[in-house]
């Protein structure tokens, strides 16, 4: 339903064309609105046991079953270094594909899903996030809300993943 | 091309290949065993050696199929018994089986062959060859000349004054050229210096001819109207045999050479009358205007589809290339088939074959791909003359054959694609068209060095033949010739054929009928109206000769009796073909012809020029064949590449979780259809459980009785199934172990070769079945043991014999299931290794204490040599054997979870014991639980399990720790402290888990013992939580992940830790 009043709002305000819009998940960790691409997400799970995996690094949670298949979890909040309390009951993975591997990442809430259009991406914000420009792909203005568009295939990439073991 | 090269084939290929050179490594093997008189065996090995050279042909890797070909050339002198092969010979062959290998792992790794240079090779191979065929060509030599001096020495001369070279030139057919004789060269030089082209047609006298005359009748007078006829005839080889000749399936092929002034297309056109008969038209020769010359296929190298004609639209061309890609690939897998016995194959194949191109014929001309129709129309005619039996299908016509069906393919993807084919590839099918007429007169040869024949019907006759005409004379009967036309006036007088056949076998017997050569006149004195075909029956009977004549209504001019003399020579000539039964019969004779009129050609027999023309043709053939680049190489390259890649990023089989060497194995699994069967059958099973649960489900109500035990008997099913289907899939994986095992025996053979020993190896067990990805990575740990086992293990025979043993050693592979583990056993009856050799150096080493030393048994000092850099680091070969690599040997085992010990006895042997998982995708494990987290610890790297107390662990220096358990030191690992985890243990009873890898044990430390259970490794695939020790994950009934424990890494691990504590 929201998905849809948004996508009606921006079509009625800036009356732009489909194909110009940016169809997103947002989430929320710590204070911060975040959102990533709808088409990479797999689907939205409520937290499940999660078996930890001995020696991993530490915003690596550890693997689910999902569905029979074994799925590493990363908490985005540890990966990003945020540090607030969350509402245990609002906790989700976000279960996406990334270059053919499944991998889930925690966090706090999950909003909505809602289309962007383009015009209102600002593809590098002077905004502070906290968190490396590497992996922002931009800053989104929908209403009052800010919303920082998450670029998740280069978090786990190999070059972060090598800075981080060093 | 590409079409051909998807991944699919190169994996089949690679596949195929592999099993190939598995069966001629072994053969080979056998025939250097039994001293090469084995027929059977050489056989397979050129059957092998041909199918991977028509594999690499067609794939394009040019290198491979070279190397093949040369092979295949030797193989065959081998099976002709032309060669007896030496050991050094052997020796090639084997190097040829080492590159080829090399060859097929480079082409499943980059697609080519192209890196690997069998140029040394090759010349290895010429030179077996050519030390052969010196011998054989002179003492071919020898005798032909005898029998051609003996002969007839005015044969020479002729054959001289008719240029061959010219001819060839002129694009005249092999077949034509046999036929012409000095007259007819003479004339068509004639035409030629006076600015005539020349032109050749060929023309299918079908058999409803007589109902067709009119028509005939017609196109004679427009050729002789429009142009000048130098000659018509028959190209006799091609009527069959006599045994095979029926009247009632007849066609006669007629060929006309035709000089003209026309130019081809105005050519076309005069002569483009309705006429389904003629077969073909060729240019043979163009005056003036040389470029086209080469022009001897009607081919353009370019066509551009015209695509404003209404008729053909895009979408009628796709079909059209749907329905033609259909056809080729009927045409291709009959072609497969036929070469898989290439000399039983069913003949229904040929004529599907023919079928496919024929359809495909007319579909191209209908549509005016003429290219296509041209391509076509010349593979229907080799395929229509092996259908005739005109001549014998084999490999080599299969390779063209298929090289053309590939080059149709791409054409046919061109053209659909871009609506014009820009380049068209007319080598293949030129060599084709060559490959055909140098097959068709492949009986000039044979001929040649026979007699000149006093008849040439003589040759219709094989021994089958002969023994029935013996029998006949024997019998009192006498042999008649009979000379009649098949014609309107032997229809009134018999019907038909048969009836005139039911009556005459009254009477006698029929020994055959032919097409009377020597009466079918030249074309100068050809009257269509009146031509009937004439005919000659043999035919035995007691009967009088006028009777017969009476009976056949003949003058007794036309029937003739045999003499003696004469069915002598008939029998002699008989017998003498008797291997050769599409012999050549136009080597004429000299008697006089009754019919014949003097313009028609003077026949003179060619044997020495025939013999000579067609070796070089061969010669240049094969280097053309070497030569051609197919783009197809490149382009295999890249798929091979991406293939790679994709099996790199998606290689996250159970098994590979664990860190696996990139081998250039493949990844798929040829499935016994059985076993598919079974899976099927369960799966049906598993729905018709599903199906029911679903049922209950629907009415379910706890508080019915009947429903619980309902249920329960649902559940019993569905697991029962469940397990079945496990198991079932899990056995698709299967393979045995015998693709292992049979490329020991060449391995023992070179070793044994090398080092001057005498070794039997003796393989059991083969059959046992055990995981594809199992399979893959035993073979190297195996190579290496067995290699020790020959090259250490056992003595020399003058050693053996001093010792009291048989001078030849014996090496005994086993393998065999025991429980879920398989078991091989690599054992040998050498010298057995000397514990205390071992025991010095692992002192020297510092390995043990001299205290250790004392009391350590034989078995765990010899254990010893799987240590890593015990042996690598002196050569303990010298003293006691074993040892070279020894520990690559365990890790190797080890990384696929299995173990390997060893029991030796000094003099009396080694015996080595690999126990592996039957597979890697369900493992047998101890469940453990460590600081409140479920492990799973693969249940073959256990020994066993002790409950202990804490105090039975000392701490030496207070830095490692060791548990003693039966007077065994062993090293503790404490798995919270190595995984990190948060509680450190401290119950006053524990459980140690002793794990053993080889030689080596360790205690693992746990907290609780959760059971035994079997488990489905899931790969843990992503980076972030792949972690040493850790092998992969498992879900548990009740859903929860489970880790799996890597034993090596973790042994490996506090090993490392053990060493610099010291």
């Amino acid at each position: 339903m929201a998905a849809e009043i948004e996508l009606k709002k921006a079509k009625e305000t800036k009356n732009e064309d489909v194909d110009n819009l940016r169809h997103v998940v947002t989430f929320n960790i710590g204070a911060e609105e975040y959102a990533i691409d709808i088409m990479i997400v797999i689907e939205i799970i409520k937290p499940t046991k999660i078996t930890k995996v001995p020696l991993a690094l530490d915003f690596v949670k550890g693997v689910v079953n999902l569905r029979g298949n074994v799925v590493p979890i990363v908490d985005l909040k540890k990966k990003f270094m945020i540090s607030s309390k969350e509402n245990a009951k609002e906790i989700r993975f976000i279960v996406v594909d990334i270059n053919k591997k499944t991998i889930g990442f925690q966090v706090d809430k999950v909003s909505e899903v809602i289309m962007i259009p383009e015009t209102q991406i600002d593809a590098t914000s002077s905004i502070v996030t906290g968190i490396s420009q590497n992996y922002i792909a931009g800053v989104a203005r929908v209403d009052d809300r800010l919303i920082t568009l998450l670029n998740i295939e280069k978090l786990l990439s190999e070059e972060e993943l090598s800075k981080i073991s060093e | 091309m590409n079409d051909f090269l998807n991944n699919d084939m190169l994996q089949d290929f690679f596949e195929e290949s592999k099993e190939m050179l598995e069966v001629l490594n072994q053969g080979i093997l056998t025939l250097e065993q039994s001293g090469g008189g084995n027929i059977e065996i050489v056989n397979e090995i050129f059957r092998s050696a041909h199918t991977l050279k028509g594999m690499s042909g067609m794939m394009g890797f040019n290198n491979m199929n070279h190397l093949t070909h040369t092979m295949e050339n030797v193989l065959d002198k081998v099976r002709n018994g032309q060669l007896v092969l030496s050991t050094d010979q052997v020796d090639v062959l084997f190097e040829c089986l080492d590159k080829l290998n090399i060859m097929i792992n480079e082409i499943s790794t980059n697609g080519s062959d192209a890196n690997v240079d069998v140029e040394a090779t090759i010349i290895k191979l010429k030179n077996i060859l050519n030390s052969e065929k010196t011998a054989a060509v002179e003492k071919k030599q020898s005798s032909k000349s005898a029998s051609a001096n003996a002969a007839q020495p005015s044969v020479k001369d002729t054959a001289e004054y008719i240029d061959i070279d010219y001819l060839k030139q002129l694009k005249i057919p092999q077949y034509i050229i046999d036929e012409l004789n000095a007259y007819d060269v003479e004339k068509i030089q004639e035409f030629i210096e006076n600015d005539f082209n020349l032109y050749l047609i060929e023309y299918k006298m079908e058999r409803d001819f007589l109902t067709k005359g009119k028509s005939i009748l017609q196109f004679f007078k427009k050729l002789s109207a429009e142009t000048e006829v130098i000659l018509s005839s028959t190209p006799v080889n091609q009527i069959p045999n006599l045994k095979d000749f029926k009247i009632e399936k007849f066609d006669l092929d007629l060929f006309f050479i035709i000089a003209s002034k026309f130019e081809k297309k105005e050519f076309h056109n005069k002569i483009d009358t309705p006429l389904s008969m003629i077969k073909d038209i060729f240019l043979i020769y163009q005056d003036a205007e040389p470029e086209l010359q080469t022009e001897e296929l009607n081919i353009p190298d370019k066509f551009v589809i015209d695509l404003d004609g209404e008729f053909v639209t895009p979408e009628i061309l796709s079909s059209f290339k749907e329905e033609a890609v259909e056809h080729i690939q009927e045409f291709n897998s009959c072609l497969l088939e036929i070469e898989k016995d290439i000399n039983h194959y069913n003949p229904d194949y040929i004529n599907i074959m023919f079928r496919a191109m024929h359809t495909l014929k007319g579909l191209a001309n209908m549509f005016g791909l003429t290219p296509i129709s041209e391509f076509t129309h010349k593979i229907e005619n080799s395929i229509d003359a092996v259908r005739n039996e005109k001549i014998q299908i084999d490999s080599e016509m299969v390779d063209l054959l298929l090289k053309n069906c590939d080059i149709l393919n791409t054409m046919l993807r061109e053209l659909v694609e871009t609506n014009q084919i820009t380049k068209i590839d007319k080598t293949a099918l030129i060599k084709l068209i060559n490959y055909m007429n140098i097959k068709l007169n492949a009986g000039d040869e044979i001929s040649a060095d026979s007699d000149n024949a006093y008849n040439i019907e003589n040759y219709f006759f094989g021994e089958s033949d002969t023994e029935k005409i013996k029998e006949c004379i024997d019998d009192g009967k006498n042999i008649f010739e009979i000379y009649f036309y098949y014609k309107k006036d032997f229809n009134e007088k018999f019907d038909n054929f048969e009836l005139m056949r039911n009556k005459i076998e009254l009477f006698g017997d029929i020994l055959g009928l032919t097409v009377a050569i020597d009466k079918i006149g030249g074309l100068t004195n050809f009257e269509v109206e009146d031509f009937d075909l004439p005919l000659k029956l043999y035919f035995a009977t007691v009967e009088s000769e006028t009777t017969i004549s009476m009976l056949m209504d003949k003058s007794e001019e036309e029937v003739k009796k045999l003499s003696t003399e004469e069915i002598k020579k008939i029998i002699e000539n008989g017998e003498k073909n008797e291997n050769t039964s599409y012999v050549d019969i136009k080597t004429k004779t000299e008697k006089p012809k009754k019919k014949v009129q003097p313009s028609q050609k003077t026949e003179a027999p060619r044997p020495i020029t025939a013999v000579k023309k067609s070796e070089p043709i061969k010669e240049t053939q094969a280097a053309a064949s070497q030569k051609i680049e197919t783009p197809a190489t490149v382009s295999a390259a890249t798929a091979t590449a991406d293939k790679k890649n994709d099996d790199a990023s998606s290689a996250n089989t159970p098994a590979q979780a664990t860190p696996a060497t990139a081998n250039a194995s493949s990844s798929t699994v040829r499935v016994d259809i059985e076993k598919l069967d079974t899976l099927m059958n369960l799966v049906g099973e598993l729905l018709i459980c599903k199906t029911q649960v679903e049922q209950i489900g629907l009415t379910f109500d706890l508080n019915v009785v009947e429903n619980r035990s309902k249920l329960k008997f649902m559940t019993e099913q569905l697991g029962r199934v469940t397990n079945d289907l496990q198991e079932a899939i899990m056995k698709t994986r299967m393979i045995p172990i015998g693709t292992v095992f049979n490329r020991f025996p060449r391995v023992v053979r070179d070793i044994a070769k090398n080092r001057g020993k005498k070794v039997n190896l003796v393989i059991r067990g083969e059959e046992t079945e055990l995981d594809k990805t199992v399979i893959e990575e035993i073979g190297d740990p195996m190579v290496h043991l067995i290699r020790n086992a020959v090259d250490h293990g056992v003595e020399t025979p003058e050693k053996r014999i001093a010792a009291g043993k048989t001078e030849i050693g014996t090496l005994t592979l086993n393998a065999y299931h025991e429980g879920n583990h398989i078991i091989i056993e690599i054992e040998d009856d050498g010298a057995g290794i000397d514990p205390d050799v071992i025991k010095r150096k692992a002192l020297e080493k510092n390995l043990i204490s001299e205290d250790e030393a004392r009391t350590i048994s034989d078995n765990d000092i010899v254990r010893f040599i799987f240590k890593a850099g015990f042996s690598t680091a002196e050569k303990v070969t010298d003293i006691s054997g074993r040892g070279v690599g020894m520990d690559v040997v365990k890790s190797n085992i080890s990384k696929i979870n299995g173990i390997v010990d060893i029991q030796t006895k000094l003099g009396e042997g080694t015996k080595f014991i690999i126990k592996l998982p039957l597979t890697l995708a369900i493992i047998n494990s101890l469940l453990v639980k460590v600081s409140d987290q479920i492990f799973a610890v693969p249940l073959a790297s256990v020994i066993e399990s002790v409950k202990i107390d804490a105090s039975e662990i000392n701490s030496i220096e207070g830095k490692y720790e060791i548990i003693k358990l039966r007077n065994t030191v062993i090293p503790i690992i404490k798995l919270n402290k190595e995984f990190k985890l948060d509680t450190p243990q401290k119950a006053a009873k524990m459980f140690v888990v002793v794990i053993g890898l080889a030689e080596e044990k360790f205690a693992v430390v746990v907290d609780e013992l959760l059971g035994q259970q079997e488990i489905v490794i899931k790969s843990l695939n992503h980076k972030i939580v792949s972690t040493p020790g850790i092998a992969g994950a498992t879900i548990l009934g009740d859903g929860q992940v489970v880790l799996i424990i890597d034993v090596s890494t973790v042994i490996a691990n506090s090993k490392k830790k053990f060493v610099k504590t010291r």
